[in-house]
């Protein structure tokens, strides 16, 4: 596997045009030109016959046999791997696309990525399901009729033209675009009475702290934490791990770090959250807050660490500013804990902060500043691309109220869904005379719009991406465009009347303009060097010269707030929106993935809940699934509702991600969001809130959360500390087979995991997992090879989350192979339990006799039928057939394409495998190998005193070895709750 | 009731000494009686009868078939629960074949007389239940078109071969042993009597009755070898009678799951499944002889023995819950523990405690002669009885599924209405069997009651001179 050639160029570049002029599928050309022998010609005969229907739409079809010239690397029916970036959201992971026969199969990360190395979420591995979508766009539509090209491009044209000849501006709007040649495109595009407003409309936005600075320090800057430098976290509801800007970057480094303390005290996590988050599950210890009791602790904090540091200036007008604060004991004494901890840190601590409340992002930006932590933990950086004045949420309410206004175009951003006023957004854009829509999906502002520009899926373009100062990174086609559509800024360059209309041609002359190259390299070969490897550096300027700091602003803030605290109230009720690990902002709510990938934490899936405490359910007399109106003002939203042990009392938790094109208007959270500022209010005060008396059963892909005291997963509190878990009988009737290397295993630090779920999307992509969809779920019939189980543990209210990954443990004496009457299921030399799917009658004995019920049963014909979402299919592995069972086979067909190239080229030992789930995971919690090379990351692993097996009582011997989580926590400490035993929540 | 003739007082005696054929029957009344249901037509009633469970037979057959092709989603089965209602049925209708081998083969090797009049109609029984009990592992699985592959026949698929490992291809082999020996001792039973059908037809009846009693001429050879056949085919089927049950059991008793993973299995199992035949028996006999004017031959003394039967093994039964309660406790397996604690106070708790009632409470009533002799308390408590084994293996099925080791995984089962249309099904192919049976074939065997009748002579006789 290691030996495939990722670092090649792209298929078209080799081809010398552009990219829509490759075919669908990549060649099948006889290596050797000319000489084709009988097979081969069958071959080409029956491609040219598929490739020319495949190509139906396509006219002119330039190349019907391909690759005559086959590009370098590509082999018919093998995989290539190419770098790219993944678009699914702003934080732009470095992307290998794996690519066979013309079509991307499977998203990983980019080991190469500096800030990911390899991790990839499971949207991004998502992604690629929203490639083959079959509601995509297919063609331009105008006034909702299929158009041509031309004829949008000419109307465009003529009505910009007519715009600016009666002295009307138009607007751009977009979402935070992070691409420095298409940030000049549009700048360039703008420039004759246009505006472009970029939008952010995704909690825990980077734009909070950065205001905090600019009040600070005058200038826009970033803080940067620097994970390998951290011993104490402190995090305001910041949801690094989780939904917030750069969970796969932060995941890596918080597991990096974690894993280099052998002992206790580095890298300890105390989160305080109104709503359970994954980050506040990770936490070693969690404080529930609501958003005013998240704020007064912030300023307490302050407080505490000014009273503590050496006498300045600063700490004395701090300690003046915040003395006005009310008295409250259990929150001073929180407060005074962590202050200490934090100062026993020093520049080793860090605060986060995810609220958008400015007092409390000033009060962090100051705790940093006091402890030292600026230079160590945090860095702070110019952000990027932050040179335009008035944009955001508020510069578009006011330019769409301008009278001056003609026109609009919205690039990739559902303004009308995801403002409050939606359809006051969709009248106003429908009254403009010109209004297009560049979208690769039908969305509720493509309704709105008059012309709709059906736009490239991600992997279909050309592009560039920056996230850091350092690195600039490119997004290249990984397959010949499905549809009539074009790539997004494609539309600007016809628009415009550039010159170059392709966008590739476009990013070429950008980057050979813009982009510094090492001396003495042409660019061509500068071009090719930076596509293969999908990234180039970037000279990095001098760091930020440390900013001078001017505390008036601020002071005044702490001292309005301070006396503004109110008392700790519990019949307070506030309403958090809050961004989903699966769906986000709902950009991808329509990938049956996503949808169907349960959260972590409510393992509730397909629709959405309000998340409520334990606290007010029993208050209310509300249970799982009761319906509940929330209104907000005399706006209102009705959700079955999901008890959360863990939220703070009066918070409510409601996800955004729901309510988009074709789903159930109601859902849609963006309705109850108010304007703060440039950005958004994401809590929002509940006026009341009440049962309706209708109940449903949730789809959960977990009822029970408690792990009644069975011995199923440990946590302990440092991480030297032994588990001890049953062991097995030393007696067995069974024979025990040989045991030849490699007898492949399997270790999961549940440290390292946060539940995200990026594994169960990589399972799901690579062996086909089919989506059983809400009903199933609700019949408890989920296809996951690869689960996650959500136990709490601890106090009832708010106790400690642990996640166990389960998946089949190809046990080596396994249950189910036993009970098969046709011997469908049975152990490979290797130590794989095989399922043999041709074989299998559809007894269900095994799935029955499976003491981790990880085996799956195809209750119906679940493969999918619509040609394009087939596309998406690996051809490696068996499509299942109704009647059949299946489950995780650890990879075989990645363990064998390993075996097959080690034998080629006659390596000895085991092959080295990654399988789908260890590659993705963001932590690197799996490993996977040989538990017979003593030296090996498996042999290491078993022997760790926090290893552990589950249900290996039963004599069963798993193939899979767990480390249990570390909870960093002092026995004395106010808030901890210890003890390694689980015990029921 | 016409035929409780012994008054109240005179019990004790009368339980002993009970003649096993009341009124005055003479050889020539016996066989008139017998042939009379297969000689006239068929009563409203058998009717009424018949098209109710053909359509209820229709009914199942057109849900399997609809399962078959749609998909076993169609039941309320899950990720969890693997096997429901089509498993309970398998093994309720294997158990209530029992109770036919057991009457027949068993009772004659025993020489117990009161088995003559009861014999005929319960081997019967035991072929319809197994043939409803067939059909359920073949229905339920994924994929009931590759079925023949459980079967070890020469094939060209290498090394796929059985696994003879599995508890499932064990009862392939116990069941089609079970199937084939009660069928041939069935048949083999009926032959002189399909000769005495054939006596008295004529036309086409004749030739189809001539063929079917293999040209029986009644010569005393004949008569040797017939006797020799009978005792030998109950001698084979005698094993069975424990055999089937046991290895049924072993799909569960081999397994890892708490609550199937029982060692008291097997003869939990076998009593279960004579205790619910005994019980399927009375009931089918107290219609039967009403229906079938049959009271002088199937008498209270007949139901009597079986209601004593019914009693000590309901009795079993419960000794059997009991030692399973306490051994989840005494193992100190916090799973085991778990499960049963969790069978009789958790989500299934009511189908526990119903099955405690009709397999331990209801039979304790046949302690008192009375009501062994009430027509109307035999028939409820058969019935019951029913329902209680029914949901006995609801019980060890589902339940034990239902919350296992990993509290993750726990769910729910609730059958879907497709599977009870097939359970109800079932019992439309069992009884328009049974009642296609007793109108083609004699219900009660004429032979052997004119033996018992020229015994009871013999014994009057020998009473006329004490």
């Amino acid at each position: 596997m290691n030996e495939r050639p990722w670092t090649t160029d792209s298929p078209s570049d080799a081809s010398g045009s552009s990219s829509r002029d490759e075919p669908l599928a990549a060649g099948l050309a006889p290596e050797d030109g000319l000489a084709v022998d009988r097979r081969g010609f069958l071959k080409v005969l029956g491609f040219g016959a598929a490739a020319s229907l495949a190509a139906c739409e396509r006219v002119p079809v330039h190349h019907v046999l391909p690759f005559t010239i086959a590009p370098e690397h590509v082999r018919a029916g093998l995989p290539v791997e190419y770098a790219g970036t993944c678009t699914a959201c702003e934080a732009r992971c470095g992307l290998l696309a794996t690519v066979r026969d013309g079509r991307p199969i499977k998203l990983e990360g980019h080991p190469d990525d500096p800030r990911t190395r390899g991790g990839l979420c499971a949207v991004g591995q998502a992604d690629l399901r929203a490639l083959y979508d079959p509601d995509r766009l297919r063609a331009p539509t105008a006034g909702g009729q299929p158009t041509s090209w031309t004829a949008l491009d000419q109307t465009v044209r003529r009505q910009l033209d007519e715009l600016r000849e009666q002295g009307l501006s138009f607007l751009v709007v977009t979402g935070r675009e992070t691409s420095p040649t298409a940030r000049r495109l549009i700048e360039s595009f703008v420039t004759d009475r246009g505006q472009w407003i970029e939008i952010d409309l995704q909690p825990q936005s980077p734009q909070a702290p950065i205001e905090a600075y600019q009040t600070l320090t005058g200038s826009r800057l970033q803080p940067v934490v620097d994970w390998s430098q951290v011993d104490q976290v402190v995090s305001f509801s910041s949801d690094y791990l989780g939904a917030g800007a750069d969970p796969v970057a932060n995941t890596r480094g918080v597991a990096d770090r974690r894993r280099q303390a052998k002992e206790r005290g580095a890298l300890t996590h105390v989160q305080i959250e109104g709503s359970r988050s994954l980050t506040g599950a990770a936490a070693d210890r969690r404080l529930a807050a609501n958003a005013d009791e998240r704020r007064s602790l912030a300023l307490r904090l302050l407080g505490e660490v000014a009273a503590r540091t050496s006498e300045s200036d600063l700490a004395t007008s701090l300690k003046a500013a915040l003395s006005g604060l009310s008295e409250d004991e259990v929150a001073t004494r929180r407060a005074q804990t962590l202050a200490v901890e934090l100062l026993a840190a020093g520049p080793k601590g860090v605060v986060v902060c995810g609220d958008d409340d400015p007092t409390e992002q000033l009060a962090v930006a100051a705790i940093n500043h006091m402890i030292g932590a600026v230079g160590r933990s945090l860095r702070l950086e110019e952000p990027l691309f932050e040179s335009r004045p008035r944009s955001g949420v508020g510069a578009l309410r006011a330019a769409l109220a301008d009278e001056s206004l003609g026109g609009i175009l919205t690039i990739d951003v559902d303004p009308v869904r995801q403002l409050s006023d939606g359809e006051a957004v969709a009248q106003r854009i429908a009254a403009l005379p010109l209004s297009v829509a560049i979208s690769a999906r039908p969305t509720a502002t493509t309704r709105a719009c008059r012309l709709v520009a059906a736009a490239h899926h991600g992997l279909e373009c050309w592009g560039d991406h920056q996230r850091t100062a350092d690195r600039l990174q490119i997004q290249q086609p990984m397959i010949q465009p499905l549809f009539e559509s074009r790539a997004p800024y494609e539309n600007l360059l016809q628009w415009s009347g550039a010159d170059a209309t392709d966008y590739r041609t476009h990013l070429k002359e950008s980057w050979e303009a813009h982009v510094p190259r090492p001396e003495g390299v042409g660019f061509d070969q500068f071009w090719h060097e930076s596509v293969a490897a999908g990234a180039t550096a970037l000279p990095v300027s001098e760091g930020v010269a440390s900013p001078s700091f001017d505390w008036t602003d601020a002071l005044a803030a702490f001292r309005r707030s301070a006396a503004a605290v109110p008392a700790p109230a519990t019949s307070v009720l506030e309403l958090e929106l809050l961004a989903e690990v699966a769906l986000r902002d709902g950009r991808r709510a329509h990938v049956p993935w996503l949808r169907e990938l349960p959260d972590p934490l409510t393992r509730v899936s397909w629709v959405p809940v309000f998340r409520i405490s334990p606290a007010l359910a029993e208050r209310q007399g509300i249970e799982d699934g009761d319906e509940l109106e929330v209104q907000i003002e005399e706006r209102s939203i009705r959700l079955p509702a999901r008890i959360l042990p863990g939220q703070a009392e009066g918070v409510v938790g409601m996800p955004i991600g729901y309510g988009g094109e074709g789903e159930d208007p109601a859902w849609n959270a963006y309705r109850l969001t108010t304007l703060a500022g440039e950005g958004m209010k994401w809590t929002v005060a509940i006026t009341s809130l009440r049962k309706t008396g209708a109940h449903e059963k949730l789809p959960l892909m977990q009822v029970w959360s408690s792990t009644e005291g069975r011995p199923i997963v440990y946590q302990v509190s440092k991480p030297d500390e032994a588990v001890h878990a049953p062991h097995h009988p030393a007696a067995s009737l069974w024979k025990d087979r040989e045991k030849k290397s490699p007898q492949w295993h399997m270790s999961i630090d549940l440290d390292a995991c946060t539940g995200c779920g990026a594994c169960v999307v990589a399972c799901q992509v690579e062996n086909n997992i089919p989506v059983v969809g809400e009903q199933g779920m609700r019949d408890h019939r989920d296809m996951h090879w690869l689960r996650i189980d959500r136990y709490f543990m601890g106090e009832a209210d708010d106790p400690d989350v642990l996640f166990e990954p389960m998946m089949c443990a190809q046990c080596d004496h396994a249950p189910c192979e036993t009970v098969c009457p046709v011997t469908a299921t049975a152990h490979s030399a290797d130590g794989l339990n095989q399922q043999a799917y041709n074989r299998c009658v559809g007894t269900r004995y095994c799935a029955n006799n499976c003491p981790y019920k990880v085996r799956r049963f195809n209750w119906f014909d679940y493969r999918p039928k619509d040609p394009v979402e087939q596309l998406v299919l690996n051809p490696e592995v068996v499509v299942r057939s109704r009647g059949v069972m299946e489950k995780c086979t650890f990879c075989v067909q990645r363990i064998q394409s390993a075996r097959l190239t080690a034998r080629k080229s006659d390596q000895p030992g085991a092959p080295k495998v990654q399988t789908a789930c260890q590659q993705s995971c963001p932590g690197a919690a799996i490993r996977f190998g040989d538990a017979t090379d003593p030296e090996g990351d498996i042999a290491t692993d078993r022997h760790e005193p926090r290893a552990f097996q589950v249900l290996a009582e039963l004599g069963i011997e798993p193939s899979i070895t767990y480390l249990a989580r570390v909870r960093n926590r002092a026995s004395s400490e106010a808030d901890s709750s210890s003890g390694s035993k689980p015990h029921g929540g | 009731m016409a035929v409780t003739e012994v008054p109240w007082e005179q019990r004790t005696e009368a339980a002993a000494e009970e003649p096993l054929l009341t009124g005055t029957p003479t050889f020539t009344s016996i066989t008139r009686d017998i042939s009379a249901p297969l000689e006239r037509r068929a009563s409203l009633a058998w009717w009424v009868a018949f098209l109710v469970a053909l359509s209820m037979l229709g009914l199942g057959f057109w849900l399997v078939v609809d399962t078959i092709r749609t998909g076993i989603g169609l039941w309320g089965l899950n990720r969890t629960v693997g096997w429901g209602f089509a498993i309970t049925n398998f093994v309720f209708w294997v158990g209530i074949g029992h109770a036919g081998t057991a009457i027949s083969a068993i009772l004659l090797l025993l020489r117990q007389r009161f088995r003559t009049s009861i014999a005929r109609a319960a081997e019967a029984m035991t072929i319809f239940a197994v043939m409803c009990a067939g059909i359920f592992p073949l229905i339920h699985m994924g994929r009931p078109w590759l079925a023949m592959w459980v079967f070890p026949y020469p094939n060209s698929r290498g090394a796929l071969w059985l696994n003879f490992r599995s508890p499932l291809l064990w009862d392939v082999f116990a069941i089609g042993t079970y199937f084939t020996v009660s069928l041939l001792f069935w048949y083999v039973g009926l032959v002189p009597d399909l000769a005495t059908v054939r006596d008295r037809a004529s036309g086409i009846r004749k030739r189809i009755y001539g063929w079917l009693s293999l040209g029986w001429n009644g010569s005393t050879r004949t008569w040797q070898r017939y006797e020799k056949a009978c005792l030998l085919l109950a001698g084979l089927a005698t094993p069975l009678v424990v055999s089937v049950h046991t290895v049924v059991s072993f799909d569960f008793a081999t397994s890892v799951i708490p609550g199937w993973h029982t060692t008291i299995f097997p003869p939990y199992f076998v009593v279960g499944a004579l205790f619910s035949g005994f019980a399927m028996v009375m009931t089918l006999l107290i219609i039967t002889r009403r229906v079938l004017h049959l009271e002088a031959f199937i008498t209270v003394g007949h139901l009597q023995a079986m209601a004593k039967i019914i009693l000590a093994t309901g009795s079993l039964v419960g000794v059997a819950y009991g030692t399973e309660l306490f051994m989840a406790w005494y193992s100190g397996n916090p799973y085991e523990r778990f499960t049963f604690f969790n069978r009789a106070f958790g989500p299934y708790a009511w189908a526990y405690w119903l099955m405690v009632f009709c397999n331990v409470i209801v039979p304790q009533i046949f302690w008192s002669a009375r009501a062994r002799r009430s027509i109307a308390v035999l028939f409820t408590a058969s019935i019951l009885v029913n329902v209680g084994m029914w949901f006995e293996r609801f019980n060890i099925v589902a339940t034990s599924l239902a919350r296992d080791f990993l509290p993750s995984s726990w769910s729910h089962y609730t059958p879907s209405w497709v599977e009870v249309g097939i359970l109800l099904g079932s019992f439309g192919l069992f009884f328009t069997c049974y009642l296609l049976f007793v109108r083609f074939a004699p219900v009660i065997s004429y032979h052997e009651v004119k033996h018992t009748l020229a015994e009871q002579q013999s014994g009057d006789s020998e009473h006329a001179h004490d």
